[in-house]
């Protein structure tokens, strides 16, 4: 399993939101506005979380039509583990590390109400 | 700024192509995402998140530096070799070789993607390649600097043949040892990481002794002030014997020669070159 100091800030918050329910499947721009991070830091992050066996990445089984097939990620059982030892106690650390500056970070659960301002 | 958005997206989806086909669909994620990101600033500066990670993911940059490095190798050598001064015979020499080998590094490189994948993600592997093309190219800068210098009168009437023969073996030599390079450093190379570094800590201190001690090497150029009381025969001798002897004494062990042999043959084959 990684080591706690394996991870960075941003990768925690991550962890955090996707472990709030890992059975879930979570779309990109959902965990964007939880996470309050950036596609271009985001996605980065998942590729690194998938490449490690961390998060599995699927795509949408339904085509809807008008809009392409959504890309969907939640946390693996090495994961989910990853994340409680490590996502867990540092949240409200990582929460304050990856706020960008200038604006007071929100809680996690508010954050998904809040849009997500590019 | 919504009419913006499309572009952008076109202009991801097209350097989506420059991410390794194992990554190429996190680009595709993140333009499906696109639909669902309100229009605006907002899916402009998503799409702009996209950009930035095909650019981090792709390593555009360090193949960018790459690329502008070599150039930069290039045109020194270039440089020296099409100097202002007249064109003699040795000049004539120094530029088709310069020709030859660019040629080659780009050939085998290109020939190489194609039959054993491009470079492998590791950093040994990494600085091999690198390595080994900033030694063919240094070598080549070294060469045309020493031979502009050459009297083309000391040639003699009769030296052109010798002349090309000299360049031809040696853009051979060059042409096996970028081969070799690029082989061991590929993504279908069979040669994994431990076995790149042992075969240069295998084969470097070996090539060494051979560049200093071989009766072309340093110590000869000298006249025998770096180690006068080594007698330099025997230290040459000893130094042939380590590279002919290497792969044999591994074979013993079964798993050691597939360590030392690349090491030891480049290697060695690199100072009896040099």
């Amino acid at each position: 399993m990684a080591s706690r100091r394996a991870f960075s800030p941003q990768t925690i918050c991550v962890l955090a939101a996707l472990c709030a329910e890992p059975s879930v499947w979570r779309h990109g721009y959902t965990l964007a506005k939880q996470t309050g991070l950036k596609s271009g830091t985001l996605y980065p992050i998942l590729v690194r979380l998938a490449d490690r066996g961390l998060v599995e990445a699927s795509w949408e089984d339904e085509q809807v039509p008008g809009r392409p097939r959504r890309h969907l990620y939640r946390l693996t059982a090495d994961g989910l583990a990853a994340a409680t030892t490590a996502a867990i106690p540092q949240t409200t650390a990582a929460r304050e590390d990856a706020a960008p500056r200038g604006r007071q970070p929100a809680p996690l659960a508010a954050r998904a109400a809040v849009p997500w301002t590019g | 700024v919504d009419r913006l958005s499309r572009p952008a997206a076109a202009v991801l989806r097209w350097c989506a192509r420059l991410l390794p086909a194992e990554r190429a669909e996190w680009a595709e994620a993140i333009l499906a995402e696109a639909e669902n990101v309100p229009a605006g600033c907002q899916r402009l500066a998503w799409l702009g998140g996209g950009l930035r990670m095909v650019s981090g993911e792709s390593m555009i940059m360090r193949k960018a530096g790459a690329i502008c490095a070599f150039a930069v190798a290039v045109g020194c050598i270039a440089s020296l070799s099409w100097p202002q001064s007249a064109v003699n015979r040795v000049t004539v020499a120094n530029r088709v070789s310069l020709l030859v080998t660019v040629a080659l590094l780009v050939g085998l490189w290109v020939a190489g993607r194609r039959l054993v994948g491009p470079a492998r993600a590791g950093r040994a592997q990494r600085l091999v390649r690198a390595g080994g093309y900033s030694a063919v190219l240094a070598l080549t800068l070294c060469k045309v600097s020493v031979e502009r210098m050459r009297d083309p009168e000391s040639l003699g009437p009769g030296a052109g043949g010798l002349l090309w023969t000299g360049e031809a073996l040696f853009l051979l030599m060059m042409a096996i040892f970028t081969a070799v390079v690029i082989m061991a450093t590929a993504q279908r190379s069979p040669v994994t990481t431990g076995t790149l570094l042992r075969g240069i800590a295998a084969g470097l201190p070996i090539g060494i002794a051979v560049f200093v001690f071989l009766p072309l090497g340093v110590v000869r150029y000298q006249a025998s002030r770096v180690l006068p009381a080594v007698p330099q025969g025997a230290l040459g001798a000893l130094a042939w014997t380590a590279v002919l002897v290497a792969p044999c004494g591994g074979r013993r062990s079964g798993r050691v020669p597939v360590h030392i042999r690349p090491g030891t043959a480049a290697c060695g084959g690199s100072g009896f070159r040099v």
